[in-house]
């Protein structure tokens, strides 16, 4: 088994936001290329919007493998949930069909408020380690 | 009524899903250079099992809705959570048991919304 330092941990944890910042963007990018493409002239699928999507959907990859290497799984793994905190509020922003409401508002919340815990939960593992070995 | 195949699909996909992230995360443990990663075989294990995990998904969106989606999807958590201390040797607290079960309620109240 491997142990991370908390500093090692901290900087996993903020590449791993980083990254569902780099999934939301991408996501949202590939649904309006979506819209540019014209299934009667197959080449609208070379669009701009639509490469940049995939290019996000890259850079978002590439910065998980950055925090993997840094960090618990069990730590990093569900900070993913934070891009469904991001898309909430921002697609309602981009696209006329979606829309924010109270439920909505609350699922936000409390993810935001779960993954503060989950950070939080995982300095207390790595106190209690050094507790051990002092 | 709740359509069972597209139930079970997200289940299948998302227990594949974690799979592919145990085998990327054994990969980052072993390679710490991303270059050196992608010359990798269990690399681009957990990327194919990556791509079977997302059609499985893709099928199972077109059948039934977010609000069932949602909740579904975010077994993955506790399939990864699972993984994480059974292969990879990692400690849980209730802390982190407590979040865990709070990103669930956040993400199926998020797609009851939808």
């Amino acid at each position: 088994m491997i142990t991370y330092t908390s500093r090692s941990q901290t900087i996993a944890l903020f590449l791993m936001v980083f990254s569902t910042i780099f999934t939301s963007t991408g996501q949202i990018l590939l649904k309006l290329g979506l819209t540019e493409i014209n299934f009667y002239s197959p080449l609208t699928i070379l669009n701009l919007t639509f490469f940049l999507g995939f290019f996000c959907y890259g850079i978002a990859f590439f910065l998980m493998l950055q925090a993997f290497k840094r960090g618990e799984l069990s730590l990093l793994y569900p900070i993913i949930a934070t891009s469904y905190v991001w898309i909430s509020i921002f697609s309602p922003l981009i696209f006329a069909t979606d829309s924010m409401n109270m439920t909505k508002w609350i699922g936000v919340l409390i993810i935001l408020i779960s993954i503060t815990l989950l950070g939080f939960g995982s300095t207390r593992n790595i106190k209690q380690k050094m507790v051990i070995r002092s | 009524m709740i359509d069972i195949i597209a139930v079970v699909l997200v289940l299948i996909s998302t227990f594949f899903g974690a799979v592919a992230t145990l085998l990327i995360k054994r990969g980052t443990n072993q390679h710490h250079s991303v270059r050196k990663l992608i010359f990798t075989q269990i690399f681009w294990l957990g990327l194919f099992i990556y791509g079977v995990s997302i059609i499985f998904y893709f099928i199972a969106l077109k059948q039934e809705n977010l609000s069932i989606i949602y909740p579904l999807v975010s077994s993955t958590y506790i399939w990864t959570t699972f993984f994480s201390v059974k292969f990879l040797g990692e400690k849980m607290n209730s802390w982190k048991w407590f979040a865990l079960t709070g990103i669930i309620i956040g993400i199926s109240l998020i797609g009851l919304g939808s």
